[in-house]
């Protein structure tokens, strides 16, 4: 054995470690918060913390979704739904229904730019672009305004319009990439064998766009499920989703930590699910579609 | 099966103009191989008589009637891609079956029919239920003629669809194309760039260059009589010989950089009798130069370049002067690089050329015995190897195995 | 052989089995001008206007909200009050320390999400069994919610209970709740502690552009270097720097904006504290706006931060084209 090969060897073995460390780091927090999510209320503080030596309890995802409130009178203690059950629902139905809205519009959007001669065609898409380098901030205000002036607020239809707003440009964006990857031959064919245009789009096109459309239904799905601000200062009761719900829950005695936790692996897991799903997509979607390798 | 014209069509792309005044009539079932380079415009012309482009001005007329501005499904015109544009979301057989389901009046039993028909013609049965991707080149391509089939649709569009083969299947697949078209009669626009196809398949070929017709004739007008430089050299291999010349003293023709002038004789000499211009180009193609390793009678000296031995027959490259020149003779020459070697060109089979317009000059008159023997040979020969190709199309084994 | 297939039955020529007759040419004609021009005017027009109505109509409104001194909750309508609003900023002097505190949190982030991610990129362009679940891996956190990892960072780097500084105390640094650090309350820690959360959160990102950037160059370029001997450090600098270089620009101008622009992270974690050290600019217009109700103020330095956002990226792809034609040239 040579000096190179031993360098070489040894550079490996580092490196090999480096990556170790990089997967404990950045994956340890969520083992963390999983592992906190089963441990009973006495073993979450305690230092030095207990990673697998605890009886595990489901106590904490069952305080997620019901708290147990004290009368003071008659001693008995009847269980409150915490409401999660119906923050988490409102979650679901905004991100899927602003997704569904955001992939139908942006696909024809995209359709369109990548099919026809549209006059200006560049700078319509790059307005699109720009849209994601808003600060939410700066629309926040006037958008609360409006709202309010519309009765908009704490609706439904108010989170859908604005969560589907959202995802637009990313849709266009993702979708015109996608779409600039079928041959136009395909419609071609279809129209000279006496199909329209629009059945053609339908019948050849989206079938063979699909694939894509679902990547991009992910993402699109993944950012509004994440999404706070908006879902904080535009709803109250009613259509609140859940990310602003996970940071207000504070009891008497301070933060629960346990039921923190285990509200936090319900709410993170179908994102951890989607992200494995889409793991081959994922430089496209994360980078709006801009970069494709 | 239709008659197919355009008049007059012009399309312009930005400040591109792709198609420029462009006529032609295609005959009912007549094969027209529109021929030209890369970016003359052949795609643009095709989907022009589809209706997947509209002309900016001029008429596409279908039978009589103008189409010019009705959409490609009402124009019932088959179009046959260069990529082959099968769904591979699709079975083969839906692939056929598409284009029957898009007016919902064939029932399900028909259009199966149908399909299983048509795939027997193309002997694709076995690959029904296959997806394409699973499929050769070849297979695929004939999967897209099937689907081009199966309308009975009036006339067939096809872009190049042999260019995506191996070079031996493209050869197999010119005369079973051919074939099959005299075979259903159908009216066929084909477009190629490839000159060997255009010669071999075509009734008719249009030779099209950055929008503009150059000729329109049959094969053998358009390799015997070409009406430009650009035909002249773009039709046949190796290329037609093309020598600048000017006029000499004493009636006879001078080669740029030859000092030995030429003598005029034959069509040659009435062509030059009418040109008014004196930048003149004499065309040769390679087998109509006579060589000889001695020096006989009429016969001018040249020096050896190179050779290149095609077996049967060899090109001899040949330096005349400043110029070089190729000549295709019987193989049992023998040469060496560098000494001397005798030609005379035939001046009945060479062409004159204007220098500055490309324009061939016609010898117009009478045409010369010599004339009417070779161009009645060229035609009995272009017979005999249509014969040939007949034969040995009966003689042909049964296309490629499919593939498990 | 090919069969001749001669249909006994031919129907007569020209027509098929399906095809429309000539004769409802009339009809069709106007059907072929209009319908693709009408088709790209019906997919593009509901896009177009969603993001009218959501995004520039109000970023208009904002704009002259910002001239003036009106605020949410009073039953006054808004006053015209000129650039009053933008004068107080600048003359304010906690505005200038807020837009310090976001600019060195957005330096130390990106700047360490950089050389985090590309010096991993690196070590992963090595293919290795495992390397596509370990990148998969990898790139998790910055698919999850911020609030979330905002809450997550939160409880680990608690001083009385978080693993952070046990794990510290492990190496004999401190000793746990005594003398381990309070990350959360204290400064000039907690500053860092907004750029740890978003470090671990985001080196994901430009590890993965890193990793397309470096698997985008091909191998003939190093063989050919190799073949010439070169080393290590001349391939890493004339090779693979300036053909990863755009990628990497790309990613830092939508990091850069994106810390430029983060709200969740301070909100969850350190609610701006301690006191206002954690103050980022975004928090402090939610402040403005939601709290103190001044809505004009909060315009306009909502304003003055588009601004700025709209300035880095200008600078950004400026250079970006720059680096992608030198990229070229090479």
């Amino acid at each position: 054995m040579d000096i190179s090969t031993v360098l070489r060897r040894t550079g490996d073995v580092v490196a090999y470690l480096v990556i170790a460390a990089a997967l404990v780091v950045f994956l340890f927090p969520l083992f963390w918060i999983v592992d906190t999510s089963f441990k009973p209320f006495s073993e979450v503080f305690s230092i030095p913390p207990k990673f697998f030596n605890f009886s595990p309890t489901l106590e904490n995802y069952k305080h997620v979704f019901v708290t147990n409130t004290e009368f003071t009178t008659g001693g008995t203690a009847s269980s409150v739904s915490t409401g999660f059950q119906h923050y988490f629902t409102n979650s679901i139905i905004l991100a899927a229904t602003s997704t569904a809205l955001a992939l139908a519009l942006g696909t024809a959007t995209a359709y369109a730019f990548s099919r026809f001669r549209i006059k200006g065609a560049n700078d319509i898409l790059f307005f699109i672009l720009s849209q994601r380098m808003l600060p939410p901030v700066v629309v926040i205000i006037p958008i609360f305004l409006l709202y309010r002036q519309l009765n908009l607020i704490d609706t439904y239809q108010g989170m859908i319009i604005l969560y589907t707003t959202f995802n637009l440009p990313f849709a266009v964006w993702m979708m015109k990439g996608f779409l600039d990857e079928i041959p136009k031959e395909y419609e071609d064919a279809a129209m000279v064998d006496g199909y329209t245009r629009l059945q053609a789009f339908f019948k050849v096109i989206i079938p063979q766009a699909l694939p894509g459309m679902a990547a991009t239904a992910v993402f699109a799905l993944i950012t509004v499920w994440n999404e706070f601000v908006f879902g904080l200062l535009l709803t109250s009761e009613v259509a609140r989703p859940a990310p602003p719900f996970l940071v207000s829950a504070q009891t008497v005695g301070g933060i629960d930590w346990g039921q923190i936790a285990a509200a936090s692996t319900i709410f993170v897991t179908p994102v951890i699910i989607f992200t494995f799903l889409v793991r081959n997509y994922l430089l496209r979607g994360v980078t709006f579609g801009a970069v494709r390798r | 099966m239709a008659e197919i014209q355009l008049r007059d069509i012009t399309k312009t792309f930005g400040d591109i103009t792709a198609l420029n005044e462009l006529s032609f009539t295609l005959g009912e079932h007549e094969f027209l191989v529109v021929l030209g380079p890369s970016g003359a415009g052949k795609t643009t012309t095709l989907r022009t008589v589809a209706g997947l482009e509209r002309p900016d001005r001029g008429q596409v007329l279908i039978d009589g009637t103008d189409m010019t501005q009705v959409d490609p499904a009402t124009r019932n015109v088959a179009f046959v891609f260069q990529n082959y544009a099968l769904y591979p979301f699709m079975t083969v057989e839906q692939n056929m079956a598409f284009p029957l389901k898009a007016n919902r009046r064939m029932s399900k039993r028909d259009i199966a029919r149908r399909v299983r028909e048509v795939a027997g013609v193309l002997q694709i049965e076995p690959l029904l239920k296959r997806k394409p991707t699973q499929l050769s080149g070849g297979q695929q391509q004939r999967v897209a003629l099937g689907r081009a089939m199966v309308r009975r649709a009036r006339a067939f569009l096809m872009d190049e669809p042999l260019t995506n083969l191996d070079a031996k299947l493209r050869t197999l697949m010119r005369s079973e194309l051919k074939h099959l078209q005299r075979d259903q009669g159908a009216t066929t626009l084909y477009v190629t760039h490839d000159q060997v196809e255009a010669m071999t398949m075509g009734d008719r070929i249009l030779v099209l260059r950055e929008g503009t017709v150059q000729q329109v004739g049959s094969p053998n007008q358009i390799y015997n009589q070409p009406t430009n430089i650009f035909v002249a050299s773009f039709v046949g291999s190796p290329r037609m010989n093309l020598l600048p010349v000017h006029p000499g003293a004493n009636g006879n023709l001078v080669v740029e950089g030859y000092e030995t002038p030429l003598p005029l004789s034959g069509r040659v000499r009435h062509a030059y009798n009418r040109a008014t211009l004196h930048e003149l180009v004499l065309g040769a193609r390679p087998e109509d130069i006579i060589l000889s390793a001695t020096a006989e009678s009429e016969m001018l000296q040249a020096t050896v370049y190179a050779s290149e031995p095609l077996g049967d027959r060899t090109i001899y490259d040949l330096r005349i002067g400043t110029q070089l020149i190729k000549v295709k003779a019987p193989a049992h020459l023998v040469v060496h690089i560098g000494n001397p070697m005798w030609f005379r060109i035939d001046m009945d089979r060479a062409h004159l050329f204007d220098s500055t317009s490309g324009a061939r000059i016609d010898p117009g008159g009478a045409r010369s015995p010599a004339e009417i023997r070779s161009t009645q040979g060229t035609l009995r020969e272009l017979q005999d190897s249509h014969k040939e190709m007949e034969h040995t199309y009966e003689r042909m084994p049964a296309p490629p195995e499919v593939e498990s | 052989m090919v069969k001749t297939a001669r249909p006994a039955d031919t129907p007569a020529e020209g027509s098929s089995a399906g095809a429309a007759s000539i004769t409802a040419i009339p009809a069709r004609r106007r059907r072929f001008l209009l319908t693709d021009r009408w088709i790209a005017f019906l997919f593009i027009a509901p896009t177009i206007a969603l993001l009218l109505f959501i995004a520039i109509f109000p970023l208009i409104w904002s704009l002259y909200l910002s001239f003036t001194n009106y605020s949410v909750n009073s039953p006054t309508g808004p006053q015209w009050a000129g650039i009053q609003n933008y004068l107080n900023i600048f003359a304010d002097p906690s505005i200038s320390s807020f837009f310090t505190i976001t600019a060195k949190f957005v330096v130390e982030s990106v700047g360490l999400e950089f050389i985090i991610g590309f010096g991993l990129a690196l070590l992963l362009m090595k293919k290795f069994p495992g390397r596509g679940l370990a990148v998969t891996l990898l790139l998790t956190p910055m698919m999850l919610a911020p609030v979330v990892v905002g809450l997550f960072w939160k409880f680990m780097m608690s001083q009385q209970f978080g693993v952070l500084n046990w794990f510290i105390s492990l190496t004999g640094a401190c000793t746990v709740r005594v003398t381990c650090p309070d990350w959360l309350n204290s400064y000039p820690l907690t500053p860092w502690s907004m750029v740890i959360a978003d470090v671990w959160m985001w080196t994901p990102f430009m590890l993965l552009i890193s990793l397309a950037g470096l698997s985008a160059i091909p191998r003939y370029l190093y063989e050919a270097a190799e073949v010439d001997r070169a080393s290590a450090w001349f391939k890493f600098r004339h090779i693979t720097l300036p053909l990863v270089w755009p990628l990497l620009l790309i990613a830092l101008l939508f990091r850069t904006i994106d810390a430029f622009k983060l709200f969740d992270i301070p909100y969850v974690l350190t609610g701006a504290g301690p006191g206002d050290a954690t103050r980022t600019i975004s928090y402090h217009l939610y402040d403005l706006a939601f709290n103190q109700y001044d809505t004009g103020t909060s315009c306009a330095l909502a304003y003055i931060m588009l601004v700025i956002v709209i300035a880095i990226a200008n600078i950004y792809i400026r250079y970006l084209n720059r680096a992608s034609e030198t990229a070229r040239q090479g």
